[in-house]
């Protein structure tokens, strides 16, 4: 049984934010970097990318632009807001403090220590 | 869209079609992520020209797949929704054969009334001008 899909969905929007604070990106162009940034270890569909892309919107953190592309194609670019980069520092605060505390209940010091298997 | 080597309009037209479909969400949320997802579309086919229909449905899943992801990072329990959307299809298919075939019969059955009614109206009218049969 894989806890991969509850790990994910709790941190796509860090993950998400991360990317949109280095610069505006549209919706295929951001599936695309999880994929490079994590070398292929941290994937993510439209299908789940959108449902965070559009909370985000309504709540403020994200605004969105729609930018022509040729003649006929048009893009939708995504950009990080002041509320955004806030709510971005509250959960990476939060991401670091809950994995510190599950590597603690584990046993292990840090990181590190849990991949190398030091107790 | 514009037709590519490998991919007919129709086929993509059918894609978006079912993924709509499977959808479970309110349908402005439904014409929105059909938009993104038809321009994610675009700019894979733009960075992939040279793709089949299967390599579209590989890259972004099937129709139903598509849904459901879309329904579990919403929140949603898709397979209960998914329930009642079909439960909700299957009532409305039912109430409409039922709704048909009772036009038909009573259709049927002021129509034979009329036939009956009609001959013995006929034969009045022969008496009335005096011609007796």
């Amino acid at each position: 049984m894989s806890i991969e899909k509850g790990l994910k969905r709790g941190t796509i929007e860090l993950v998400l934010l991360t990317l949109l604070q280095r610069k505006d990106m549209y919706g295929y162009e951001i599936c695309q970097e999880f994929e490079s940034q994590s070398n292929g270890l941290f994937t993510v569909t439209e299908g789940s990318l959108y449902p965070v892309l559009y909370r985000l919107l309504d709540k403020g953190y994200i605004s969105d632009r729609t930018e022509k592309v040729g003649k006929r194609r048009t893009r939708v670019y995504y950009h990080l807001q002041p509320a955004g980069q806030d709510y971005l520092s509250a959960i990476k605060k939060e991401y670091i403090s809950l994995n510190r505390g599950i590597l603690l209940a584990l046993g292990y010091g840090d990181l590190e220590d849990f991949i190398n298997g030091r107790h | 869209m514009a037709d590519t080597n490998n991919i007919s309009e129709k086929e993509l037209k059918k894609y978006f079609r079912k993924i709509r479909r499977s959808l479970v969400c309110d349908w402005k949320t439904k014409n929105k992520i059909l938009k993104d997802l038809k321009n994610d579309v675009e700019e894979y086919l733009e960075q992939n020209p040279i793709s089949s229909f299967k390599n579209i449905t590989e890259h972004f899943g099937n129709p139903e797949t598509i849904a459901e992801e879309f329904a579990i990072s919403s929140g949603i329990d898709y397979v209960k929704k998914s329930r009642i959307h079909k439960a909700l299809k299957m009532i409305v298919i039912i109430f409409l054969i039922l709704a048909s075939i009772f036009t038909i019969a009573t259709s049927i059955v002021i129509i034979g009334n009329n036939n009956r009614t009609a001959v013995y109206y006929y034969e009045e009218s022969v008496d009335d001008f005096g011609i007796i049969e």
